[in-house]
């Protein structure tokens, strides 16, 4: 049983992977720091390892999806993030693929969730 | 806090300087956002810094998310041609070197442990020489981009069409690895030869079955003004077997590249024979002393000496123009 736990948890990591970036592209129209964007994202429950989310931040803003600005008037600095021009066009798009993927995969698992059903 | 210093520090070390001050300002601060998440309030433990630490992960791990693209001095392409042919020229430079201490130490035990030192000292220096050497030939490779061509043929580019797919190599056209191999192995066998043991590699003589003498065949100090130019040699030859390794199978290309490379090595060599001062010339003279030869003997002897030279020369010559056409044989053979 273990071993099937094990199996799922990867392909969990996998394809959690591939939706964070969107996720996090979802919550920038508002300039957010990185530990903000943790909790805004755990509170709608969006589990993000801090670990994984900082440096995805920068890449993201290496490829122009995101500008930064440092904000150093608080007692402590915090380096705010918003969707740039062309991250706002990128996330639009990404939010139409978004839901065309999770409409088949819908007709795809119910599919096979019938022909299965009764087989526990 | 310390331990967050120290931890910015263990991540930031790992990256490039240019990014590293922003980093290290941007992780300090979440780092305490953390906390005070944690916490509720401006205080905290050491207990608390670990717990943080923790769930933010391996510094190591971290900084590797933080780098990208990977670079590489040898990448993964290139990695495994770059261990084998190491291994090979390092093995054949060990044992070439192993089979001079002997050949010393049998002519003269009494010395054993000059030898031995010798040995020592010789195997440090070539191996790191060659090893540095080697290591700089792939670096370069992999800078102009060898390992990146390979990624696109490999199909993980996005500019590939499968008509241009390599063809499944010929098996008339493939570069036979112990072919290559022998290449290397012959290549620094012969640097051994001239570089450590010129006073070995020579006609021994033997007296009543005590060792007495080695009139040596080249002459020591013309060796010793030349031998950057026998490295460059050796280098080169080394180099061409190294790509026929890789590339693995005759074309146009190779065959091309096999005459460049051997026409400098050629033209090098040209440099080191055109007026045969390598030779030791007094090698008749000191062969006679040790024989007793009638003038007709020392006339024929002498003779086989002259004709040797010429014979070594045009040999070598040969041996390369062959290799050549061998590869233009091979790329255009149907």
């Amino acid at each position: 049983m273990s071993e099937v736990d094990e199996l799922v948890d990867k392909l969990l990591q996998e394809l959690r992977r591939g939706t964070i970036t969107i996720g996090v592209l979802s919550q920038l129209a508002e300039p957010q720091y990185g530990y903000s964007l943790v909790t805004i994202l755990s509170e709608k429950g969006v589990q993000v390892e801090p670990g994984t989310l900082y440096p995805l931040l920068r890449r993201l803003e290496k490829q122009g999806l995101l500008e930064s600005q440092w904000d150093t008037n608080k007692a402590r600095p915090r380096k705010y993030y918003l969707l740039s021009a062309t991250g706002k066009q990128v996330f639009d798009q990404l939010k139409v693929e978004w839901k065309k993927i999770v409409a088949s995969m819908d007709v795809v698992l119910n599919d096979k969730g019938e022909s299965t059903d009764g087989d526990d | 806090m310390e331990m967050i210093d120290r931890y910015v520090y263990a991540v930031t070390q790992r990256l490039p300087q240019s990014q590293r001050q922003d980093i290290a300002q941007e992780l300090r601060s979440l780092i305490e956002d953390m906390l005070e998440e944690k916490t509720g309030e401006k205080q905290y433990g050491q207990e608390e810094v670990e717990q943080v630490l923790l769930e933010l992960g391996n510094p190591a791990k971290l900084a590797d998310q933080y780098r990208e693209p990977k670079r590489y001095l040898i990448g993964p392409q290139l990695f495994h041609p770059y261990i084998s042919i190491m291994k090979i020229v390092l093995t054949v430079a060990a044992v070439a070197m192993g089979v001079v201490f002997i050949l010393e130490t049998i002519l003269d035990p009494a010395a054993i442990l000059q030898h031995f030192l010798d040995l020592l000292i010789s195997v440090i220096i070539a191996a790191t020489q060659m090893f540095a050497w080697i290591t700089i030939g792939f670096a370069i490779a992999q800078y102009y981009g060898v390992g990146r061509y390979n990624w696109k043929t490999a199909g993980f580019g996005d500019e590939w069409k499968p008509s241009e797919l390599p063809q499944i190599p010929d098996t008339k056209k493939q570069i036979k690895r112990s072919e290559a191999v022998f290449g290397i192995i012959f290549s620094v066998i012969a640097l051994v030869a001239v570089r450590f043991s010129n006073h070995l590699f020579g006609v021994t003589i033997f007296e009543n079955g005590e060792w007495v003498a080695v009139i040596p065949f080249l002459d020591t100090e013309a060796v010793a003004e030349i031998m950057p130019i026998i490295y460059l040699v050796v280098a080169f030859g080394i180099l061409k077997e190294a790509v026929k390794l890789i590339i693995g199978k005759w074309s146009k290309k190779m065959a091309v590249y096999n005459l460049i490379v051997n026409g400098v090595i050629l033209g090098l060599a040209w440099l080191v024979l055109k007026d045969q001062l390598i030779w030791n010339p007094h090698f008749m003279q000191e062969l006679a002393q040790f024989s007793e030869f009638n003038s007709e003997e020392f006339a024929t002897v002498q003779n086989i000496w002259k004709q040797s030279q010429v014979w070594i020369v045009i040999i070598f010559i040969l041996t390369i123009l062959i290799d050549t056409g061998i590869g233009f044989y091979k790329a255009f053979r149907k």
